[in-house]
């Protein structure tokens, strides 16, 4: 794409034209990044829940000067030698749409009004549930996040390629969060290269609110293996439980997943800020492991989470992935994992300090193997 | 005129349906939020100009 821009930038220099982005990502700051990166500055419009319906990109529109849309996909030299060449009627007047509320609800960031909406007006045509998935994955990213907010996006999403498995940007999402092997390639790699590369310019880079991680960054190939108990710590489960200090989240991409196929997990660990609870880093990491029944395999036994550098405390959330191979055999059903966490907490600033665990299962959905 | 040849006539213009234009019609004005600012905007802002609209993605 940067050859690209560099050849319209040449156009500019000639003609009145105008070069806009449009874009259909969840996280869309990732885009700002990369333009900065690429050194590229033009208007980009955000089309999360892809409004304009689209099922590939990257696509290229030529718009006249009237709003008409002259050609889709063009090749440079039409661009050039006819487009632009072109003087196209102006219309005297252009109906403005009435923007869909419940889209509008979803631009002004009031994820529950839009997922009420679209919870109630799904469809077969799979549009809604792609909607509804994006905000369900907003909220999760927000500071309103509900219990189950990313899995019912997961869930949703899949209802969507269910009705239309050709939509490429619906099926981005599961990929974008799924299973390493269903990825053509790595999405976010990039990410650690531009910073750097920026850096090295002596600029800041643009920052992220919501990180890429675990599914949408590269890694070396994934080997599954079948976990030892033996290697685990308090196997006896002599620890004290949690069962109100921290937030344990499971989601599951795909749900379900077919017999002999991979899923990934993405565990999240949320400390109870109505309790003004918070990690204590000097102490010890989060480790968490999910144990395979007979027949499955996982990319990982014991987990440790990544602890925030100079940082006595935090309080941040903690996200710990996995992908886990399904037995072949297995018929549709739901298989409940087992897990458990150990980690150091503390409650408020002068609060005793203790080390806890907290035992949780892990729902797989399973569809058997055709 | 038949009714469902008015209604795909019709579809291009109705907010919220998702069928992109064809050549020949016109962009939809539908507001969006424009990256990095703080604020909704439509390719209205751009009328009088041509417009080489790129979709893509930086994944």
């Amino acid at each position: 794409m940067p050859g690209w821009y560099e050849r319209v930038q040449e156009l500019q220099l000639d003609y009145d034209v105008e070069l806009v982005g449009l874009i259909q990502e969840q996280h869309p700051e990732r885009c700002s990044l990369f333009l900065q990166w690429k050194e590229m500055d033009f208007p980009i419009l955000v089309d999360r829940v892809n409004e304009i319906g689209v099922s590939a990109v990257p696509l290229l529109w030529a718009i006249d000067e009237g709003g008409v849309v002259r050609a889709v996909r063009p090749d440079f030299d039409w661009i050039r030698d006819e487009f632009l060449e072109t003087e196209y009627e102006i219309p005297d007047d252009r109906e403005l749409l009435d923007t869909d509320p419940v889209i509008a609800a979803f631009h002004e960031g009031e994820w529950s009004e839009a997922i009420e909406s679209w919870s109630r007006e799904e469809d077969s045509s799979g549009v809604t549930s792609f909607r509804l998935g994006c905000a369900y994955r907003a909220r999760y990213d927000s500071d309103s996040r509900q219990p189950g907010d990313f899995q019912s996006a997961v869930a949703a999403w899949t209802r969507a390629i269910d009705l239309d498995p050709n939509n490429y940007i619906w099926r981005r999402r599961i990929q974008q969060y799924g299973p390493r092997m269903e990825k053509p390639y790595p999405f976010y790699d990039w990410i650690e290269v531009a910073r750097q590369e920026i850096q090295a310019r002596g600029e800041d880079p643009v920052t992220l609110p919501v990180e890429p991680r675990g599914a949408e960054l590269a890694l070396p190939a994934q080997q599954f293996s079948s976990a030892s108990d033996s290697e685990l710590p308090d196997p006896e489960g002599k620890v004290d439980r949690d069962d109100r200090w921290i937030a344990v989240e499971a989601v599951v991409t795909p749900s379900p997943v077919v017999a002999g196929q991979s899923a990934r997990i993405s565990l999240s660990f949320r400390p109870n800020s109505a309790d003004d609870v918070h990690w204590t880093n000097d102490a010890g990491p989060l480790q968490a492991v999910v144990q395979m029944p007979e027949g499955w395999q996982s990319t990982e036994g014991l987990m440790t989470a990544v602890v925030p550098a100079d940082q006595a405390t935090s309080a941040e959330s903690r996200v710990l992935d996995l992908e886990v191979l399904v037995p072949e055999a297995l018929s549709s059903s739901s298989v409940a994992l087992p897990a458990y966490a150990l980690y150091f907490v503390c409650q408020g600033a002068e609060g005793s300090c203790v080390y806890r665990r907290q035992d949780f299962s892990v729902s797989i959905p399973v569809r058997a193997a055709n | 005129m038949t009714s469902s040849v008015l209604l795909a006539l019709m579809l291009p213009w109705m907010a919220s349906v998702a069928e992109p234009p064809s050549v020949g019609q016109p962009f939809p004005l539908l507001e969006f939020p424009l990256l990095g600012e703080d604020r909704l905007t439509t390719l209205e802002e751009f009328e009088g100009t041509k417009v080489l609209l790129i979709q893509f993605a930086s994944w």
